[in-house]
């Protein structure tokens, strides 16, 4: 189980109106580029020579500013983008809790949306009934269970997301933030799961803003600034 | 060449439950709340039929027996194909929550759509067995090739999806200009009237378009007509043709959708 990064460089396009529109697109290749001023695409380079070597048992902490690349990097390890510049090699069952709430269909029940969940999260239909009773429990939402998501206080839903997406156990788990949930009692009971969940992934990647979290949980620190890795602790 | 495309639907069959459930709630949650659910659908299209086909029937000369079951079938079909066109053009771009937070395969998107309106199709098709009871409708034998009349329907219109999905996320302006042909089709496509209406040598014009083969290789066969062989011909060879374009472009843009949405 690793996770490797060779110079990894990730661009992306952006596209004015003018290259959003077919038919400018089409009347610039008809005419033969000539009235066709600017054809470079400006492009933002959110990630540049990413060099990272993850191994089985790493808790890795991503730190960095807003838009210093953290949740792009975090996309680039589950898959969502492939990087046009360098090579990344991923050994290892990726589960993204980017948003906990993915998929999270509000007025669908409790019920049915932790089969949808469970489906994002790459079970088959029997391994989820197998987990129903489990979340069902830990979630301790009782009959509320039977009524549409939309009825329930943020708190709740939040408590559902939580239970459903904790239900497996990944073996190279990527978070976007430290997940905090519910009240004072359950808050504590979900620390403890979350901890328990973390400690037997394979590999943790996560980002957080929290200083005293991440040397609490975290063995390894990637420093993000402006696209690029400044230090690893 | 296509080896990039193929992972990816070898993938969305796979995770082929997830559109299932995908497809199936895409339909509820737009019914939800009412007692009746879904079938809004069938009653819908029950009134559109009622209203047009008399009226298309009386204003064209036909006999409204014959008349009705083709309009119905006419208007059940293309509401499939278009329904379908209409919304390839925001397949992906539509579903950029899903496709930002985690690997998933791209054709997932398209196999979702297809689904939610084969769904839709079933519960209209509800209409031409009411009306098996009450017109004159011959079945027979030939009623077998709606089948894979349909599969090579909805095999087309997959690449179709492919196509449409790509050029609609990378080019913003093609979704009206997609559904500006769809509305265009409609008038083309000999669902308010009949090819045979036409003169025997204008004919082979109609089939230009596409569509109409489509429409008639799934319509004949549930009216008691064999289609004609060289209809399947052409339905099978826009599937070839029209599957290499979409593959080969799948396999390059594949992994460009997601920064393009």
């Amino acid at each position: 189980m690793h996770i490797f990064f060779k110079d990894v460089t990730v661009r992306f396009p952006i596209y004015d109106a003018k290259q959003r529109s077919f038919r400018q697109t089409l009347l610039s290749a008809a005419t033969g580029g000539n009235i066709n001023h600017d054809s470079k695409i400006t492009m933002v380079e959110s990630l540049k020579g990413i060099n990272l070597d993850i191994r089985k048992g790493d808790r890795v902490a991503l730190i960095g500013h807003n838009g210093s690349g953290k949740t792009t990097l975090l996309r680039v390890m589950a898959g969502v983008y492939k990087p046009d510049i360098g090579h990344v090699d991923i050994q290892g069952k990726v589960t993204s809790l980017l948003d906990s709430q993915l998929g999270m269909d509000p007025e669908a029940t409790g019920f049915e949306n932790m089969r949808l969940r469970g489906l994002f999260l790459g079970l088959k239909p029997n391994q989820i009934e197998g987990k129903i009773d489990e979340i069902a429990e830990f979630s301790e939402l009782g009959d509320f269970l039977n009524m549409p998501v939309r009825t329930y206080s943020s708190g709740m839903v939040l408590r559902l997301a939580f239970a459903i997406s904790t239900c497996i156990q990944p073996e190279i788990l990527l978070m976007d933030e430290w997940i905090s949930v519910g009240d004072e009692s359950f808050k504590h009971k979900a620390e403890k799961r979350l901890h328990e969940f973390v400690d037997n992934a394979g590999i943790l990647i996560f980002a957080s803003h929290d200083h005293e979290l991440t040397n609490r949980v975290c063995n390894k620190k990637i420093h993000l600034e402006h696209g690029k890795i400044i230090n690893i602790e | 060449m296509f080896s990039n495309a193929i992972e990816d639907i070898k993938d969305a069959y796979h995770s082929r439950h997830l559109w299932l459930a995908l497809g199936w709630q895409d339909i509820r949650l737009r019914y939800r709340r009412s007692k009746i659910g879904p079938f809004w659908i069938t009653i819908s299209m029950a009134i559109t039929i009622a209203a047009m086909g008399p009226l298309y029937g009386m204003l064209f000369k036909n006999d409204l027996n014959t008349f009705i079951p083709r309009l119905t079938l006419g208007l059940i079909l293309w509401g499939y194909m278009s329904g379908m066109m209409n919304d390839f053009s925001d397949s992906f771009a539509g579903s950029a929550h899903y496709i930002r937070q985690m690997k998933l395969p791209m054709s997932l998107f398209i196999f979702r759509i297809m689904w939610r309106h084969t769904i839709i199709m079933a519960h209209n098709l509800v209409i031409f067995v009411i009306e098996l009871f009450l017109l004159p409708i011959q079945l027979n034998w030939h009623d077998l090739l709606f089948i894979p009349g349909i599969v090579l329907v909805a095999a087309n219109l997959f690449w179709i999806g492919v196509l449409a999905g790509i050029f609609c996320t990378r080019f913003r302006d093609m979704q009206p200009i997609v559904s500006n042909l769809i509305s265009l089709l409609f008038f083309v496509t000999p669902i308010l009237w009949n090819v045979d209406q036409l003169s025997p040598t204008k004919q082979h014009l109609i089939y230009l378009n596409p569509f109409t083969g489509f429409l008639e290789i799934t319509r004949q066969p549930l009216l008691g007509q064999f289609p004609a062989p060289w209809i399947w011909g052409f339905a099978i060879a826009t599937l070839v043709v029209g599957t290499i374009i979409a593959l080969a472009l799948f396999s390059r843009y594949k992994h460009r959708i997601a920064y393009w949405i």
